[in-house]
């Protein structure tokens, strides 16, 4: 990272997850990145599944085998479920940005919100998606 | 990236721009139940779902860069090393988002 002056800077190193006991607001934010990085690993699968589908019938119909599969469709779960996560956990980061919801109570509560909301919403996809 | 403000602020606004597009993205995937090939060719077909899928790989992609970036800012602690990570990264990012994109034209047109 550059700092404003175009000088590289050496941050310190953050977050020591060993030492640090878990609570539900350091576990939201590893979550937060975890979730983050296996929703980009979604953004690159979903590349391949529009390169595919550009390729032709034949093509697209190969890469179904694998994406039509159970291990593509149980992906795919994770990835809504991720999404969803993510989204809702970034909209109470971004609602921090702006100084809404920082008192230590409301950060707590608006977690716990975030999860059961995550688990409820990506059900009713699954549901709207498969059955 | 410049510098830290634009980078925050260019993370900030993909992510509020992420939003409407992922749930239009839920909304197409529900309706695309199977995925069959003739369904989906058809559905990117349509010059709004393909200018949506663009903006929505584009977007994402960046959006995706920057998080990354921090994150390996945060764990890497060898400057040398984590600037060549961070490269590719930009690369794999920008040669992905460019996929997508002629992929989606080539549908469209």
């Amino acid at each position: 990272m550059k700092n404003i002056d175009g000088k590289d800077v050496e941050r310190p190193i953050s977050p020591h997850l060993q030492i640090y006991k878990p609570q539900i607001t350091s576990v939201l934010s590893i979550s937060h990145r975890l979730s983050g990085i296996f929703l980009g690993l979604g953004l690159v699968f979903s590349v391949f599944h529009v390169f595919f589908l550009a390729l032709g019938e034949q093509s697209y119909t190969i890469w179904q085998c694998f994406s039509n599969s159970l291990i593509g469709n149980v992906l795919l779960f994770f990835w809504l479920l991720a999404l969803v996560f993510h989204a809702l956990n970034g909209l109470r980061h971004l609602l921090w940005d702006i100084d809404v919801g920082m008192s230590l109570d409301y950060v707590k509560w608006s977690g716990i919100a975030v999860c059961i909301f995550s688990l409820v919403l990506s059900f009713i996809l699954a549901i709207l998606i498969w059955v | 990236m410049k510098n830290v403000v634009t980078h925050w602020k260019i993370q900030r606004f993909t992510a509020l721009a992420i939003i409407p597009l992922s749930l239009w993205l839920l909304y197409s995937i529900v309706c695309l139940k199977g995925f069959s090939f003739h369904r989906s060719y058809d559905w990117f077909s349509n010059p709004l779902n393909g200018i949506l899928i663009i903006l929505f790989f584009v977007i994402s992609f960046l959006h995706l860069k920057l998080g990354l970036q921090i994150i390996v800012e945060d764990y890497i602690k060898n400057i040398k090393g984590r600037n060549i990570v961070i490269l590719i990264i930009d690369i794999s990012c920008y040669i992905f988002a460019g996929i997508a994109i002629l992929s989606v034209f080539s549908i469209l047109f």
